[in-house]
């Protein structure tokens, strides 16, 4: 066997001598280069067990979880902000979502007008009608002053949305816990 | 959070099925339990502590708006390390264009209205407080990061992470016998840089 061959298996092995097969062995015990590089190998492959593992620092998890949910604030298009809750982002194409947030939006519109009276009622002079919604869900829904009031006081922040039509007279409210 | 344990197949399965369905804190409980991997493998392969968390930040960050385009086809950990992989590439590539960039270590630096002499620290002599084998990992870690960057990866996947070769074919997305032919060079190379640190005084090695 050459030095070649020999040092080829020795590199696969890591230096590991015990694994090499008889010929090569024999090889090693005239060649004192092949034996230096043997050495030099198991050397090599040692002070590489010795580097430590890395744990990842404390809190990482969580701000990883702060950083997507940066991240995903900053992505959505506001009637995603306003109502992704409604829908789980990652199912369908955008405008699926999008079309459906309306739907849901039209209905609660139309349930509210039924509330006082009916589209044809004049809603223009009724007061706005006040839909509160989060990460819960919607959670209430005012159609006086006093109610919007009480819900302000409920909640501890609370960001006023476009309306959606001034003549619906209806505003999301989009809050946070 | 508690610190996640190592996960089965079918919690992983789970786990990814309710995070594409919203749930972050499915998400959480996955990055627990792959962080130390992730951030272990970022760290060997860049080198820098914080250079590595936060890449490995933007590992999960990435995982977890690309979640629709996981579809099982390889295991989601070596999912991770791809894009662990290919950001660690795109980082050390950044750092060759910056560091391709010459200018005069005698000339001072200029911060705000003062200047300073650049003091360039003597790593060779590391202070007495840090332990010989503390030095010997540093001297290591210096030897692994001088090997090619596809080498680098191998071996830190293979030898550090303790990886397989075909779960390593599978992150690199490279034929088994590219990455045999990448270790087997890696470890020639990372040899003889060691026996050349040894030579010159740099590593002291034990009988």
């Amino acid at each position: 066997m050459t030095c070649t061959q020999v040092r080829e298996q020795l590199v696969e092995l890591w230096g590991e001598v015990a694994q090499l097969g008889a010929e090569a062995r024999a090889h090693l015990q005239q060649c004192a280069d092949c034996r230096r590089e043997a050495q030099s190998l198991a050397t090599a492959r040692k002070l590489l067990g010795q580097m430590t593992p890395g744990s990842a620092p404390e809190g990482f998890c969580d701000r990883v979880l702060a950083r997507i949910a940066e991240v995903e604030a900053v992505h959505l298009s506001w009637p995603e902000r306003a109502l992704g809750w409604l829908w789980p982002r990652q199912h369908g194409p955008a405008w699926i979502r999008v079309v459906a947030m309306a739907a849901v939006l039209m209905i609660l519109v139309g349930g509210v007008a039924m509330l006082h009276g009916g589209l044809g009622s004049g809603m223009n002079s009724q007061p706005p009608a006040m839909i509160a919604a989060g990460s819960a869900g919607i959670t209430s829904v005012a159609t006086r002053d006093e109610d919007l009031e009480a819900m302000v006081l409920r909640h501890q922040s609370l960001e006023l949305m476009q309306p959606l039509s001034d003549d619906a007279g209806v505003h999301l409210i989009s809050y946070t816990y | 959070m508690t610190k996640g344990k190592e996960l089965s197949q079918q919690e992983v399965a789970r786990l990814v099925r309710a995070a594409k369905a919203g749930d972050r804190q499915a998400f959480g409980r996955l990055v627990e339990a792959y962080q130390d991997r992730i951030y272990g493998y970022l760290a060997r392969m860049l080198g820098d502590p914080d250079e590595a968390e936060d890449v490995a930040q933007e590992v999960f960050v990435r995982a977890y708006r690309s979640l629709g385009k996981f579809r099982g086809a390889s295991s989601f950990h070596t999912w991770l390390y791809r894009i662990a992989s290919n950001l660690a590439i795109d980082v050390a590539r950044k750092r060759k264009r910056q560091d391709n960039t010459a200018y005069s270590l005698d000339a001072p630096m200029e911060m705000g209205d003062e200047e300073y002499d650049r003091e360039i620290p003597d790593e060779s002599r590391a202070p007495d407080q840090i332990s010989e084998q503390k030095q010997v990992q540093s001297i290591v870690r210096q030897a692994v990061m001088g090997l090619p960057d596809k080498l680098r990866d191998v071996m830190v996947l293979y030898e550090l992470q303790g990886e397989s070769y075909e779960d390593i074919a599978d992150i690199l997305e490279v034929p088994l016998g590219t990455v045999k032919s990448r270790l087997f060079n890696a470890r020639g190379q990372l040899k003889k840089r060691l026996e050349a640190m040894v030579d010159t005084g740099e590593l002291h090695v034990g009988s």
